[in-house]
């Protein structure tokens, strides 16, 4: 499998206060890689070092083969799309002239045919053809996450990087997101997932990398990844583990006793 | 109201402030003369107007908040300040003395913003803004408390905002301030629209944050400091006009930025308008105006709230 991005003994931190403490891992071409791990473990702060808003403090990130610090903000615009946590701000663009906001580090002063085409692709991509011309104050929750990611797929990038993109969502919103995430991955792009719910990251994500105090717990598939041993030792809550009965992929229900 | 109706709406609004200015008020010289007056009054009148509004939409952008407006970096007390001092220490309003001090002031209380929130984000920087203008203002006070009765009129009036016009190479200045911000902001443009969207997704795009956000906010100071050294504090124009722009031009600043700054300079040639008819042969003071007229508007654009960013 080729390999996008590869990080070796990274070391990322916030001034004296270390976060990460020597994380390697490797992502696949058209992989979706969940990072799952309690709040503090470092997951947000890895994907702020991979978008080199935060400096490496040790170790080494490649990225499409070269090293990550050898982007310019613009050329790793072009590589690496961001869904920041969080809404979009209510601003008062269109659903296209947001997603025409993508194009930046592509384009000159004015949008030319070949960004319209990458708009296009994006909004396709994202399932939002129809809404193009909607005021963002007008869709749902999930409508506006999918126009996040589709700001994020203008930039043409090879790795996605999505910090709880779900988080808000209710069930049928955030189905739409893991529809639109897939869809992604099947035409060979690559995600990083960072979330909480375990359950998502187990029926929609390749591997999981779980994370424990700044370092790699496990990574690997759902199935042997995700155990109640694992569970109790990453997030040190007793829980129970059933399989899908369709799928067989693991699913995680946090209480020692069963739930009614 | 469609927007294919913004350009000959701003056209007509251009027009019509140009013509209100130009053609109205107390008579008594010679015509020729008496047009020539009003003329550079206009001059002054469109280009603080333009600088003002358009410096509105970058801050509001850049800052993230409905309500940043062009002072909002406590420019307008450094500079209120700065002309105050000069006013007390007895230069001539007639000279160089005021704009000077007043920029002086304008730019010195913006260096003290950015050196106190240095490395933090918009909030500090807002806040930062609100405090050392607060101080400024005391100082301000202090500098009214022992003026003499003159100075204080004197300093008064200053504040209130005018658009008087003692000679023409302070507005030539003003001019070409309204060529470097209003070309500077619309080259931003893209810039602008990726910060309104917050400093992590602009950074996610590909704009280089700091470089960007520091280069727009020295464009809309800039803007501020100029206005408020030739024409003392006008409020309102920064807050309003970008806002009332908004609804008719969608929020991409490409088109925002000119519209606003057409609409901002039409906006500020009527209020002067106002301030020399109202109470002829006595003149308001601008500022006044602006006030009285943009803040019982902006309340009306309030209750339609929800469009306010749409």
């Amino acid at each position: 499998m080729e390999v996008t991005l590869r990080a070796s003994e990274l070391r990322l931190g916030y001034g004296a206060r270390e976060v990460l403490r020597g994380l390697s891992f490797e992502l696949g071409r058209g992989e979706l890689l969940a990072v799952a791990g309690p709040n503090g473990s470092g997951k947000s702060t890895l994907l702020r070092g991979l978008l080199r808003l935060l400096p490496l403090q040790g170790g080494s990130v490649e990225l499409l083969g070269r090293p990550l610090a050898s982007y310019g903000r613009r050329q790793l615009a072009m590589a690496v799309g961001w869904v920041p946590q969080g809404e979009l701000p209510q601003v008062g663009f269109t659903v296209r002239q947001l997603v025409e906001v993508g194009r930046y580090s592509r384009s000159g002063l004015a949008l030319g045919r070949r960004d319209e085409q990458a708009v296009e692709e994006a909004l396709r991509l994202a399932d939002l053809a129809e809404l193009a011309a909607r005021p963002l104050g007008e869709l749902s929750g999930g409508e506006r996450q999918r126009a996040a990611i589709a700001l994020a797929l203008a930039q043409e990038p090879e790795v996605l990087l999505l910090d709880e993109p779900t988080s808000h969502l209710d069930l049928r919103h955030e189905e739409e997101v893991a529809c639109v995430l897939r869809r992604l991955c099947r035409a060979g792009r690559s995600g990083v997932l960072v979330t909480h719910d375990l359950n998502l990251a187990s029926r929609l994500c390749d591997r999981i990398l779980l994370l424990k105090d700044g370092r790699a717990f496990d990574c690997g598939p759902p199935g042997e990844v995700l155990s109640e041993a694992a569970v109790l030792a990453v997030y040190g809550v007793a829980a129970r583990m059933w399989r899908h009965p369709e799928t067989g992929k693991p699913l995680v229900l946090p209480g020692s006793h069963p739930v009614v | 109201m469609s927007r294919r109706a913004l350009v000959p709406l701003l056209a007509g609004a251009l027009l019509a402030a140009l013509a209100l200015g130009l053609f109205t008020g107390p008579g008594g010289l010679p015509d020729e003369l008496l047009l020539r007056l009003r003329l550079l009054r206009v001059a002054q009148g469109l280009a603080a107007g333009i600088l003002l509004a358009v410096a509105g939409c970058a801050f509001q952008a850049v800052l993230q908040n409905v309500l940043a407006e062009p002072y909002v970096l406590g420019v307008s007390s450094g500079a209120a300040l700065g002309a105050a001092l000069s006013i007390a220490f007895g230069l001539s309003p007639f000279s160089w003395g005021i704009p000077g001090c007043a920029a002086a002031g304008a730019a010195g209380s913006f260096l003290l913003v950015l050196a106190v929130s240095r490395g933090m984000g918009g909030a500090a920087l807002i806040l930062a803004g609100v405090v050392v203008g607060s101080v400024l203002s005391s100082g301000l006070l202090l500098v009214l408390s022992v003026s003499s009765a003159e100075g204080l009129r004197n300093i008064t009036w200053w504040m209130l905002g005018n658009l008087d016009v003692f000679s023409t190479r302070p507005l030539i200045l003003l001019w070409a301030c309204v060529v470097v911000v209003l070309g500077g902001l619309w080259l931003s443009s893209r810039e602008l629209d990726a910060l309104s969207l917050g400093e992590e997704r602009a950074a996610g795009v590909g704009v280089d944050v700091r470089t960007a956000r520091l280069s727009i906010l020295a464009l809309g100071t800039l803007a501020a400091a100029a206005t408020v050294s030739a024409a003392g504090i006008i409020p309102f124009v920064g807050l309003f006009v970008p806002h009332m722009v908004r609804r008719l031009s969608g929020s991409r600043h490409a088109r925002l930025i000119p519209a606003a700054a057409v609409a901002g300079g039409a906006f500020l040639v009527v209020a002067d308008s106002l301030a020399r008819l109202v109470l002829s042969p006595r003149q308001v003071p601008v500022g006044v105006v602006t006030a009285l007229v943009g803040g019982p508007l902006f309340l009306i654009l309030l209750r339609g709230r929800t469009r306010l960013w749409r």
